[in-house]
């Protein structure tokens, strides 16, 4: 049951091939939650009455729930209510649902954490509230917080694996295959694993660049 | 769905699936506080080689998938059992989150204490336990309700190694009485109570936290 390089070199091209599509989830993943944890962010600081009630309520529901419910519920649960979806976009939409929440909260608390003398100083030049958060605030908020946004980019790389309990072919699913097919639990799960770290490790580094080049300026 | 199926599922969810989740919880957030408190203590020790050991370990710990990480356990080490692979999962994952909070906070905590504490001729560990340890955890505790908010929803994963606890007894109410659009929402909203009590906490001990700092409460 132990890690075998033999046996690793020889299932590496079908772990590649599902690590490429850990990659191609993972990616849209990050880009989505990225875009829509922005706008529910900056949406969340106009302090629209009704809106920011529902989208608080949205942020805590799938802040605080295991997101393999939320993917059983969108997974199971669509159909039943007249929508067919196929698995990959049920499974990323829970993936993306969930972390836009956890984008959103950090967005709203690096706006929040801005002086407020910007916003004043802003409003008394003649600026909107929309243009004050996208032109003045959100950029400022961007320079505090992109490490937690980094951070959240592997806890998207990570969660994806979790798209292999609704049926969804990618880098975990590969290795669960190989284990059921040829019982070599230590190579097909380390093996994976090699794959994960690898990656994780390469977002480590980006985000430790970029941080060094920002101390510089 | 008729009334009786749902109190049967609700019965289901609260007798069988409920107790299960809260055991598998608690065990592990005990065993992981005292895998992590210690693990924090040793690495803000700053020995020189077992601190690069354990910045390696945390690395890769941290950058497997929860998902994998329960897989590899429970088939490439002896662990036979669900309940103990799923403790040892949860423990490894969580211990290596409350071994950065701690280590964070006794580096954020002033090189007099430790001082302070010499001259009143207390040795090394008297120090961290009478002096340091118990600051740190006061000003960690919003940080480390967060992270049981992330192991009770870490229990969630463990239904896939085939643990029943609540999305597993949901599951298995769903195979029976088909709807799985209600009876996941039966499970957020279990799950939602447990998570939201705590985020509530932290908030309340946050705030507390801040008036204490200037001085207020």
């Amino acid at each position: 049951m132990q890690f075998n390089l033999k046996l690793f070199i020889r299932f590496f091209p079908q772990l590649l091939n599902g690590y490429f599509a850990t990659l191609k989830y993972a990616g849209v993943g990050i880009l989505l939650s990225l875009l829509f944890g922005l706008i529910i962010g900056v949406v969340l600081c106009m302090r629209i009455p009704v809106i920011t009630f529902i989208l608080k309520w949205y942020i805590d529901i799938f802040r605080e729930t295991p997101l393999i419910v939320q993917m059983y519920l969108l997974y199971y649960g669509l159909p039943y209510m007249g929508i067919l979806l196929s698995a990959p976009v049920a499974g990323m939409m829970a993936i993306i649902l969930n972390e836009s929440a956890f984008v959103a909260e950090i967005v709203r608390g690096g706006i929040e954490s801005i002086n407020p003398g910007q916003e004043r100083a802003a409003l008394s030049l003649g600026f909107g509230r929309v243009h004050l958060l996208i032109r003045i605030l959100l950029p400022q908020a961007l320079k505090s917080i992109y490490p937690s946004l980094t951070g959240q980019a592997s806890y998207v790389l990570k969660d994806t694996s979790l798209l292999t309990l609704v049926t969804i072919v990618e880098l975990t699913s590969v290795s669960r295959y190989l284990n059921s097919k040829y019982l070599i639990p230590g190579t097909a799960f380390i093996g994976s694993a090699i794959f994960y770290v690898v990656t994780f490790w390469v977002i480590q580094f980006v985000v430790y660049l970029l941080q060094r080049r920002q101390k510089w300026n | 769905m008729e009334l009786s199926k749902h109190l049967i599922t609700w019965r289901l969810l609260i007798v069988q699936g409920l107790p299960q989740t809260l055991k598998l919880a608690l065990v592990s957030l005990a065993l992981s506080f005292v895998v992590g408190v210690l693990l924090g203590v040793i690495r803000s020790r700053k020995w020189i080689i077992i601190n690069q050991i354990l910045g390696v370990y945390l690395g890769v710990i941290r950058g497997i998938p929860f998902l994998l990480l329960l897989l590899l356990i429970y088939f490439t080490t002896p662990i036979r059992d669900i309940f103990i692979a799923s403790v040892v999962t949860l423990t490894v994952f969580n211990s290596s989150y409350i071994s950065e909070i701690i280590a964070g906070g006794i580096d954020g905590l002033s090189q007099g204490q430790f001082k302070a504490g010499k001259s009143l001729g207390m040795n090394g560990i008297e120090v961290m336990c009478y002096v340091i340890l118990p600051q740190v955890l006061n000003l960690t505790m919003p940080a480390l309700l967060g992270q049981m908010v992330i192991l009770i929803k870490g229990t969630a994963t463990c239904s896939a190694i085939g643990y029943v606890e609540i999305t597993r007894t949901g599951t298995v109410a769903m195979e029976a009485f088909g709807n799985p659009q209600i009876i996941y929402i039966y499970v957020m909203i279990l799950y939602f109570v447990m998570c939201h009590a705590l985020t509530v906490i932290g908030r309340k001990l946050e705030i507390k936290g801040k008036l204490k700092m200037i001085g207020k409460a």
